[in-house]
This record gives C-alpha cells, sequence and structure tokens, in this order.
C-alpha cells in the first residue's frame, strides 16, 4: 500500500468534506490519479465528483497538472500530493 | 461624431506657473488607441538620454483610455508616464484612479506636467480652469490626510484627488502616487518624480458629459459583459486577487523567502479565503466595475490595531508574506496601510526588505548598519520598522530606500548576488520559475520585472485566448513556444491599457478577446477589429521599447538576477528548475524582429507606419 495526499483546494469541496486534506491509501496495482479520485468519491459521495469533474477545475500531482503527466492515468508514489483546484483560484497548473 | 475622446491635452509647466491646451491629433490617437500610446510618441520626442528622473525637465504624464470613464464595465484606469527614478527607462503605472475619469469630464484626455515648483503646490483642475494651489500646508501630511484636506481646502467634496505621500516628497525611489479612491500608481517610483517637481497633489473635477458614440450599443455590451462575467469572477468578489495563494503554494508559484524557497506552511493564513474569515468588512468596486476585488479590513485588537482601511491586494500579500517569510495577515494588513500613506509600492518594498533580510542572514549587513533592527525572515515587527524608516528616507531605511539595485551597490560585499530585479525594478509576486514564461515577459517588459505586462503565465493556468492563437493549455516547465505567447500577450495587455479597462475582467473571464474590439467601436464609433486593436498594442510596444533604447537598454540588459539562470530551486513544485532563458529570448528577438543589440528594425517601424519614429533608431 502507497499513502497519498488528496488536497481540496476549492472552498465549496471543502466545507462539503470538512477538510481541506485527505490521506488516501492505495495499492500498488491501483494507484493511478483515477483510482485515488474514485476512492475518494467512494468515501465521500457523489457531490465530489461533480465537482472534480467540473471543467473549469484542475487537478495537480505534485504542483504540475496531470494533464502533462498522462491524464488521470498518471501514477501515483508514496508521499505523493494531489490537488484539486478551481481555475479561477489558480489555474489549471 | 467621434467619442470616447475628449479631443484636448492639457500641458502645464510648474517652474512657470503656467498651462495651454493642446489638440489630441485623433488620427495619432486612432492608430495608437489612446493616451498610453500618444505618450508613448510625446516622451520620444520631448524626452531624451540627457533628462534626469527627478530634474526639472523630466515630464508627468497623467493618461486616459478610450474607455476610460465611458461606463464600458471597468473602464475606469489611468495611467501615470515618466522617466522612471528607479530604472532610468520607460516609467509607467496604471491605477483606477478617479482623478482620471474627472480629468475626461474636465474635457482632457492627458496632462502632461513640467518643470518644478518653486514651493509645494498641488494642481486644481475645473474644466478650463488651472490653479496653482500652495501646498505648505499638506506637504508632510499622509496620502489619505492629504486627499481630504485638499478637497477640505477647495471647499470641493467631489473633486477626485491623486497624491504623494511623505515618501515621494523625499524622492524616495520607491515612492507611489495614491488616489483617494484608495489605489495605487505603483510602480517605478513615479511619486518621486511628483515629489522632485514640489507636485504634492492633483485635483480635478470636471462638468462635461464623456460623450459614446453609440450608447445603445455600449449599453447591450455592458450587460452581456457583467452576465457574462458575474459568476465567473465570484472568486475575486468573494476572495479578492489574493483567492489564489493556497493553489499557487501547491503548484509553486507562490514566491518565497527572497525567491528561494519552494514551500510556505503560512500560506493559508494570509490567503483572500482567510482575510474573508477575519479582517474583511467590506469589498471594495473600481468606478463601473461589477466584480468589486478591491478589499476593505478592520483590525480591532492585537498588536495591529486600531486600523482600517483598503485591504492588500494579492502582490501585496505575497511581498510582505511570503517572501519574507511573515504569516501575520493583521502585520501584512499593517503593512500595507503604511506603504499607502508614505505612497509606497507595496511590491518594490517588500522585495527590498526580502533582499534586506537576506543579507544579514548572510551576515553582509548587521544591526550596526540596520540601526538596531533585526531583520530576521518572518518578524512582521522588522518588516513594518523598516517600512517606516524607508518611508521618512531615516537611516537604514534611506539606503533600502533607494531600490534593491541601487542598495546592492551601496552595500557591496557581494549585495548584489541577492537583489531581484530586471533593469532596477523589483520582481513582482509570479515565480518565473514555475512559469517559464514569466522569466522571458520579466526580462523583456518595457518598465522592467512587470508581471501585468503580458499576463503570459495565464494559458499554462488554463486561460485560453484562441484569438491571439492559444488553444491550448501550456506547461509551464516548458520554454517550447513561450516567446511567442509572451509577445502576443504582451501586445494584448498594452491594448487593454491604452483602451482604459481592467485586464482582470479581460482576461480572467473567458470574455472573447473582440469584445474589446466592439467596445471601442461602440464607444469612438470608429469600426475597429480586434487584429487592428493589437496592430496598434504592438505599435506601443515597439514606441517603448525605443524610448528604452533610447535610454541606453541593449539585449545584455534583457535578462533576469542570476538567481533564476543558475540556482535550481530546492523545493516545491518547481524543484530541480532554473530558467532557461538565453533560448527562449532568442526566439523572442525573432518574433519581436529586433536586431542583435536589441533595438526594433527599421523595416519593422515602417511596416507598423511608424515612420516617424525611425529617426529615433540613431
Amino acid at each position: 500500500m502507497i499513502k497519498v495526499t488528496l488536497i481540496l483546494l476549492d472552498e465549496r469541496l471543502k466545507k462539503e468534506i470538512g477538510k481541506k486534506e485527505i490521506a488516501i491509501e492505495l495499492h500498488e496495482s491501483e494507484a493511478t490519479v483515477r483510482c485515488l479520485l474514485r476512492k475518494a468519491v467512494m468515501q465521500y459521495g457523489d457531490k465530489t465528483l461533480e465537482s472534480i469533474l467540473k471543467p473549469e477545475t484542475s487537478i495537480f500531482l505534485n504542483g504540475q497538472n496531470v494533464e502533462f503527466l498522462g491524464g488521470l492515468e498518471a501514477k501515483l508514489s508514496e508521499g505523493d500530493r494531489v490537488a484539486i483546484v478551481p481555475l479561477i483560484e489558480g489555474g489549471s497548473q | 461624431m467621434v467619442g470616447g475622446y475628449a479631443g484636448r491635452i492639457l500641458r502645464i509647466n510648474l517652474s512657470e506657473m503656467s498651462f495651454s491646451i493642446e489638440r489630441l491629433d485623433l488620427s495619432l490617437a486612432k492608430s495608437l488607441i489612446g493616451c498610453l500610446g500618444v505618450a508613448s510618441k510625446i516622451m520620444l520626442e520631448e524626452v531624451d538620454h540627457s533628462v534626469e528622473p527627478l530634474s526639472p525637465r523630466n515630464k508627468l504624464i497623467l493618461a486616459t483610455g478610450p474607455l476610460t470613464g465611458s461606463t464600458a464595465p471597468a473602464g475606469n484606469k489611468s495611467i501615470v508616464i515618466s522617466r522612471s527614478p528607479l530604472t532610468n527607462i520607460w516609467g509607467e503605472a496604471i491605477f483606477s484612479a478617479n482623478a482620471g475619469i474627472e480629468l475626461k469630464r474636465a474635457g482632457f484626455d492627458m496632462i502632461i506636467i513640467e518643470g518644478r515648483a518653486e514651493r509645494p503646490v498641488y494642481l486644481w483642475i475645473c474644466d478650463d480652469n488651472v490653479e496653482f494651489k500652495d501646498a505648505n500646508g499638506i506637504w508632510g501630511m499622509d496620502t489619505f490626510t492629504a486627499c481630504n484636506a485638499v478637497k477640505n481646502d477647495l471647499g470641493e467634496k467631489d473633486a477626485a484627488v491623486a497624491c504623494i505621500g511623505p515618501a515621494g516628497e523625499r524622492l524616495v525611489r520607491l515612492a507611489c502616487i495614491i488616489s483617494d479612491n484608495g489605489r495605487a500608481a505603483g510602480r517605478c517610483g513615479l511619486g518621486a518624480v511628483m515629489g522632485s517637481k514640489n507636485l504634492k497633489a492633483i485635483a480635478i473635477k470636471g462638468s462635461r458629459a464623456i460623450e459614446v458614440a453609440n450608447p445603445e450599443a455600449l449599453n447591450k455590451l455592458r450587460g452581456d459583459i457583467i452576465e457574462f462575467t458575474r459568476e465567473k469572477l465570484k472568486a475575486f468578489t468573494d476572495y479578492g486577487t489574493s483567492r489564489g495563494v493556497v493553489a499557487f503554494e501547491e503548484m509553486g508559484n507562490l514566491p518565497i523567502k527572497n525567491w528561494t524557497g519552494g514551500r510556505f506552511p503560512g500560506a493559508e493564513k494570509i490567503s483572500g479565503v482567510r482575510m474573508a474569515e477575519t479582517i474583511l468588512v467590506g469589498r471594495k468596486a473600481c468606478f463601473a466595475c461589477h466584480v468589486a476585488c478591491g478589499r476593505y479590513v478592520r483590525v480591532s485588537e492585537g498588536p495591529y490595531a486600531p486600523l482600517e482601511g483598503y485591504g492588500p491586494e494579492y502582490e501585496t500579500i505575497a511581498a510582505l508574506g511570503s517572501l519574507c517569510m511573515n504569516d501575520n495577515l493583521e502585520a501584512i494588513a499593517k503593512a500595507n496601510d503604511l506603504c499607502n500613506r508614505f505612497g509606497l509600492d507595496t511590491i518594490s518594498v517588500g522585495a527590498t526588505i526580502a533582499f534586506a533580510m537576506e543579507c544579514y542572514e548572510r551576515g553582509i549587513i548587521t544591526k550596526d548598519e540596520t540601526g538596531g533592527i533585526e531583520l530576521i525572515w518572518g518578524d512582521p515587527d522588522a518588516i513594518i520598522r523598516t517600512i517606516e524608516l524607508i518611508g521618512r528616507r531615516e537611516g537604514f531605511g534611506a539606503i533600502l530606500g533607494e531600490g534593491s539595485m541601487r542598495a546592492a551597490e551601496k552595500i557591496g560585499k557581494g549585495a548584489e548576488r541577492y537583489a531581484m530585479h530586471v533593469k532596477g525594478l523589483e520582481i513582482p509576486m509570479h515565480n518565473p520559475y514555475r512559469f517559464k514564461e514569466m522569466g522571458l515577459q520579466y526580462a523583456t517588459s518595457e518598465r522592467g520585472a512587470c508581471h501585468l505586462r503580458g499576463f503570459s503565465m495565464l494559458p499554462a493556468r488554463g486561460f485560453l485566448f484562441p484569438e491571439l492563437g492559444i488553444s491550448e493549455k501550456l506547461d509551464g516547465f516548458s520554454i517550447e513556444g513561450k516567446a511567442h505567447i509572451v509577445k502576443v500577450m504582451q501586445d494584448a495587455c498594452r491594448v487593454v491599457d491604452a483602451l482604459g479597462i481592467c485586464k482582470f475582467l479581460v482576461f480572467f473571464s473567458g470574455i472573447p478577446l473582440k469584445t474589446l474590439a466592439e467596445l471601442y467601436t461602440a464607444v469612438t464609433g470608429w469600426k475597429t477589429t480586434l487584429e487592428e486593436l493589437l496592430k496598434a498594442g504592438e505599435r506601443i510596444w515597439i514606441l517603448q521599447r525605443l524610448f528604452n533604447v533610447r535610454m541606453g537598454v541593449r539585449r545584455k540588459d534583457d535578462t533576469l538576477p542570476r538567481r533564476f539562470l543558475e540556482e535550481p530551486m530546492v523545493d516545491g513544485a518547481a524543484k530541480g528548475q532554473i530558467v532557461e532563458l538565453e533560448p527562449m529570448l532568442k526566439d523572442y528577438y525573432t518574433e519581436r524582429e529586433l536586431d542583435d543589440e536589441g533595438k526594433p528594425k527599421k523595416e519593422k517601424l515602417l511596416g507598423l507606419n511608424l515612420d516617424f519614429a525611425i529617426k529615433f533608431l540613431e
């Protein structure tokens, strides 16, 4: 298992979930951004998913937009930070 | 009928206490959009290398754009122009001053101020009447007190006032100009130019209508723009320009510890969200703006109380916060208020204090030089005490008030290495390690390191501009294609600045850029395309480049502090990065058609119909 941190920089999302950072454990075999988000949705419900999938929201892996790292299939390692960022607050990168 | 332009220029000579009224050449204005461009030509023709920035021969120009005061959404910008005493090159600062709007109402597009008054004066411009009023009684007052004192002295509550504080009076090179509605023409030390002219304030009131050629079309556009942008810019309304501090820290954009750090645990404590939850008591809108990103804050308890006034913007929060490792938001609000009252540029002040803190940490300066202040990273009181010294031009503050470039020269002992500026203007708060295009933009902006002359990191952050050929997100760590992005974004920013409209509304809302041409067409009555405006934007950039060439700027000056070029970032999202400037600069020179020395080519001037400027190439 690896442990990664999901960081919610969207204010509404943060309020819905009730915290800014969530530690999530993943199997090495499922250590991708997609799996991480799926797990977060299972844990916190559909509202999270809706917020994540908004076109103006983007996802960073260690500060880099996942679009430049293989998209949702980007591989995760122990200690990685995945951040969900609304465009207006910081942009997609 | 041509709308948008008052059609007249007011020229004031302070040495002779005289003024004259000139016609604005409308065909020139059309080819250069507005007075930003017209003033560029005037500066080229009237200010050469022999004109010292703080001498009576330097000009101080207050200019407007055709949309300024027109009721176009966020059409509220005024532009101050001079030869900068901080950089010795093109000096320019833009603010949402009501003074510019009143100037248009008084029937002028621009004021050119020359000479030096024998004694402190302020100007009172009421329609065609210009008076030189005694300012002895207000000399020494802080900016906000002085603005009110001028209104009281005149018995004119509705007059708009822009003034300098004690810093400008004392010729501090980081001095700015503040308007009575709390906005700052911050950069380039233009407050010191005003001080050098013994000019404390400019008060203006006009009674004329600002003509609009097609009011119905403008009304329709206004409604459409407000509807389209209100929700998209809600984060600006809710949290102000510092809405993105935490996201910036996460992505490696936030400047930390004089650009040596990549992580700042205090980011959340100084964010716009935290401000909204704590000290925010009101939101301030500039003229004709529905967004209201301006902050109004109150601190009622603790060491920085009592404090009530205009709150810090993102640039201020980063400069006096993370750049100095200070995570105390109330202290930042206090430091911001002090800078406003002294009339100091918060960006350059924060950056110069961060430079001094690094020198202190390295033992280059000690308490002996600082007058006993321990310039320790993150100490809010050290920051505040240093601002007071800079504002009064006292002790160590007299050295720092010269700006980081000159302060480093005076301090010596290798301090130059830690002075983070381009051409003398301190680096603003977006990180070129993270967005390489910002490095190129800083190296090539006409006023030195400027984030607002290009906003070139926006495409990498997901803001796309298909009309500029920018249809895909870009990797901020890559240098590929960045020269083109910087060039076209610089030209687009010159258009927005020359129009007199706010960049936040234009570049963060997703409105098509052709809206600019539609607004210009509705206001002036001249049917104009975006392509024509962009061509004019390029003309303005070229004229200002020519001005800088006359001041001695060459290719070697289009560079960055060595730190960005040689010292990899140690932490955070940009860990391991340096700025590969040289290849980007080479491409940029090709894009701009600059010769090897950095001069615009003659063919380029001809191609842009700038024949008159060819003589300035020699």
